[in-house]
C-alpha cells in the first residue's frame, strides 16, 4: 500500500462570514493526476491555497508527507510543491530565461551560480513548453498565453513531487494546452509525480485525470477514479447544464457534449 | 555577469572622481592634487609640507563630511527604493510611499514647534526617526488581514491614507508656529549643510546593516516579483520577508530623513534607470543602485553648494531636476511599446 503524499483532513475555511470550504477531506497519492472541477466560486482555488499552505484553515489540518504543513520549513516547501497561478502580473522586466531559472533556486545555494545540470533542465523545459525560441525576451513584452507558458516552465524546472496548477491552460491555444498537460502527464507516469489541477475544460480533465474531485458550494460532492465518478447526472447536478457523455474508444476515455443553451 | 562587474567597477571609479572633483569646488577652489594629498595625509598620517591649513580644514572638516553624507543618503534612498519597489510589486513605489517620510517630517515639525532640545542637535533627527518608525507600524497594522497576511496593495493604500493625515498635521504645526514657520519649512526642504562626521558615521552604519540584509535576500526579492503565492511555492515565507525588509528599509529611510530632511525622487529615479541598465535581478540591481544613487546625490548637492549662485534646498533641486526627467523616461516607455 502506497502512503499518501498530501492529505486534507476535515478542513473548514471562511472569508469573514462567507464559508468557502465546509469540512473537506481527501488524500492524494503519488503517481496520480488529479482534476478539481466545479462551478465558479465553489472553492477550487481556495482549496489549492490551503494545500500550498498559503491560507491556514479555520479548522482541520493539512499533512504533507505525513507532516503537518505548519511544521515544515518554508524553504523545504520549495522542494516539495510547485504552483502555477491562474492569473498574475509581473511588473519587472525579467527575461524568460531568468524566470525559468528561478525554478532552480530551491536547489541552488544562495549566491552560488546555477550548475551545468540546472542549465540543462532549464533548456529542456523551455523546449518542452515551446518557449525556447523567445527565451531571451522580456516577460513584460509577452502575450498572456506566452507568459503563462513561462510560469509553467518555471514550475516544471522546479521538478517537485507535487504540482499544484490553477487552470494552467486558461490562456492557451489548443495545441499548447494539450502539449503542456501531456508534459505533466509524462511526469506523473514516468517520475511518479502528483499533479493536482483545477480545470474548467471538462473534456481535458476527462482525458488526462486519473481521479476527479467535484466541488460545489465548498463541499466535495464526489471524488474518486475518473471512470467511477463520471456520469451525466453528476455533471448536470454540478454544472446545471444538459450533457451527453460518450465513451471514445480511440481515446479510451469519456468525452462530454453540451446539449442545452442553443438561443 | 562579467559585463556587470565591469559596469560596477566603472560606476565606482566614477563615484570616486565625482567625490574628489566636488571637494575642489566651492567658494574656495582647491587644486585636484592638493585634495589627493590632504586625503592621503589624513588617512595614512604622512605629513606633506605644502598643504595650507585652511585648505585642510575646508576639505576635511567642512566639505568631506557633507559630501560623504550626501553620497550615503543617495545610496541609501536608492537601495531602499529598489527594496520598496520589489516588496510592493510596484515600479512607482519609493522609500516615501509608505508614509515614512511624512511621519518623520511630522516628528521633526513637532520637535521644532515645541523647541525640544533634550538631545542637543540630535533632538530633531531623533523625533523624525521615532515618528517615521511609528508611522511604519501603523501602516503595517492597517494593512494586515485577519489571517496575518499583508498585501502590497493594502500597504500602498494605507501609506497614502496615513501620509494624508500626517500632511495635515504638518500644516497645522506650521500654522501654530506662525513667525517661526521658516525653521520647519527649511528643515522639510532638506539640506546637507549641517552634516558632521558623526552623522556620516551613523548613516554609514545603518546603510551597511540594511544593505547586507537586502543583498542577503536578493533571491526572495526576485521571487516575490512573481507574486506572494508563487514565491511561497518556491520556498519563501512572503510575509516574514516583506516585514523584515520593510522594517530595515524604513529604519534606513528614517535615519536619512532625520539627518537630511526630505529628498524626493532619488529613490524612485535611480532604481528605475538602473533597471534598464542591468535588468531587474536584485543581485545586480542593489549594488549598482547603491553606487549610482551616491553619484547622483553627490552631484546634486555639489550643484546647489558650489555651482548655483544661491544654495537651493536639495529636496527642491532633486524634485525639480528628477521630476521632469522621470516624466520624460516614463513617457518614453509608454510610447516605446
Amino acid at each position: 500500500m502506497v502512503s499518501e503524499i498530501l492529505k486534507v483532513d476535515h478542513v473548514l475555511f471562511s472569508y469573514q462570514d462567507l464559508l468557502v470550504l465546509k469540512d473537506i477531506s481527501f488524500k492524494f497519492y503519488p503517481g496520480k493526476f488529479y482534476g478539481i472541477l466545479g462551478p465558479n466560486g465553489s472553492g477550487k482555488s481556495t482549496l489549492l491555497d490551503i494545500l500550498l499552505g498559503f491560507k491556514t484553515p479555520d479548522k482541520g489540518n493539512v499533512f504533507l508527507f505525513k507532516k503537518h504543513i505548519k511544521e515544515i520549513k518554508k524553504t523545504e516547501i520549495g522542494k516539495k510543491i510547485s504552483y502555477v497561478p491562474q492569473n498574475f502580473t509581473i511588473n519587472f522586466p525579467f527575461s524568460v530565461d531568468e524566470i525559468v531559472t528561478m525554478g532552480r533556486y530551491p536547489y541552488i545555494k544562495r549566491f552560488s551560480l546555477p550548475t551545468q545540470k540546472d542549465f540543462e533542465i532549464v533548456e529542456h523545459v523551455e523546449r518542452e513548453v515551446d518557449i525556447f525560441k523567445f527565451r531571451n525576451r522580456l516577460i513584460t513584452e509577452l502575450s498572456g498565453g506566452e507568459r503563462q507558458r513561462v510560469m509553467i516552465a518555471r514550475a516544471l524546472a522546479q521538478d517537485t513531487p507535487i504540482f499544484l496548477l490553477d487552470e494552467p491552460t486558461s490562456n492557451l491555444d489548443v495545441k499548447h494546452s494539450l502539449r503542456i498537460l501531456n508534459s505533466f502527464k509524462k511526469r506523473v507516469i514516468n517520475k511518479n509525480r502528483t499533479v493536482i489541477c483545477v480545470f474548467h475544460n471538462i473534456n481535458e480533465a476527462l482525458f488526462f485525470c486519473d481521479e476527479l474531485i467535484f466541488l460545489k458550494n465548498g463541499e466535495i460532492v464526489i471524488g474518486g477514479p475518473t471512470g467511477d465518478v463520471i456520469n451525466e447526472d453528476i455533471l448536470k447536478k454540478i454544472f446545471e447544464v444538459e450533457v451527453m457523455l460518450r465513451f471514445e474508444k480511440k481515446l479510451n476515455c469519456y468525452q462530454v457534449i453540451f446539449t442545452n443553451g442553443r438561443y | 555577469m562579467k559585463k556587470f562587474y565591469f559596469q560596477l567597477i566603472f560606476a565606482f571609479i566614477f563615484l570616486i572622481l565625482t567625490v574628489v572633483t566636488s571637494l575642489g569646488l566651492g567658494f574656495v577652489k582647491i587644486p585636484f592634487f592638493e585634495i589627493i594629498k590632504i586625503i592621503l595625509s589624513k588617512l595614512t598620517g604622512i605629513r606633506y609640507d605644502n598643504i595650507s591649513n585652511i585648505h585642510l580644514s575646508v576639505v576635511w572638516d567642512v566639505r568631506l563630511p557633507r559630501i560623504i553624507c550626501a553620497a550615503l543618503v543617495g545610496a541609501s534612498l536608492s537601495v531602499c527604493g529598489v527594496v520598496f519597489q520589489g516588496i510592493l510589486l510596484n515600479p512607482l513605489a519609493d522609500p516615501y510611499t509608505l508614509g515614512i517620510s511624512a511621519g518623520a517630517a511630522f516628528g521633526a515639525s513637532v520637535a521644532l514647534l515645541f523647541g525640544f532640545n533634550f538631545l542637543g542637535i540630535y533632538s530633531v533627527p531623533f523625533f523624525a526617526f521615532v515618528f517615521g518608525l511609528i508611522t511604519l507600524f501603523v501602516v503595517i497594522y492597517l494593512s494586515s488581514t485577519s489571517s496575518g497576511g499583508i498585501s502590497s496593495n493594502n500597504l500602498i493604500l494605507s501609506g497614502v491614507i496615513v501620509s494624508a493625515i500626517l500632511s495635515a498635521g504638518i500644516s497645522f504645526c506650521k500654522y501654530l508656529a506662525q513667525e517661526r514657520v521658516s525653521v520647519i519649512v527649511f528643515w522639510l526642504l532638506g539640506s546637507f549643510a549641517s552634516s558632521t562626521w558623526t552623522s556620516a558615521l551613523l548613516i554609514m552604519i545603518s546603510l551597511l546593516i540594511s544593505f547586507g540584509i537586502f543583498i542577503f535576500y536578493f533571491r526572495e526579492l526576485n521571487l516575490l516579483s512573481l507574486g506572494g503565492k508563487t514565491a511561497l511555492s518556491m520556498g519563501v515565507d512572503p510575509n516574514r520577508v516583506r516585514i523584515l525588509l520593510l522594517v530595515f528599509g524604513s529604519l534606513l529611510t528614517g535615519v536619512c530623513v532625520s539627518f537630511s530632511g526630505i529628498i524626493g525622487f532619488v529613490g524612485l529615479l535611480v532604481p528605475h534607470m538602473m533597471r534598464s541598465v542591468v535588468g531587474p535581478n536584485h543581485l545586480k540591481l542593489l549594488p549598482i543602485s547603491l553606487i549610482c544613487g551616491a553619484i547622483m546625490l553627490t552631484m546634486a548637492d555639489t550643484l546647489t553648494r558650489a555651482v548655483l549662485p544661491t544654495e537651493v534646498p536639495i529636496g527642491v533641486l532633486t524634485a525639480l531636476i528628477g521630476g521632469p526627467f522621470f516624466c520624460y523616461i516614463f513617457r518614453k516607455k509608454q510610447v516605446g511599446f
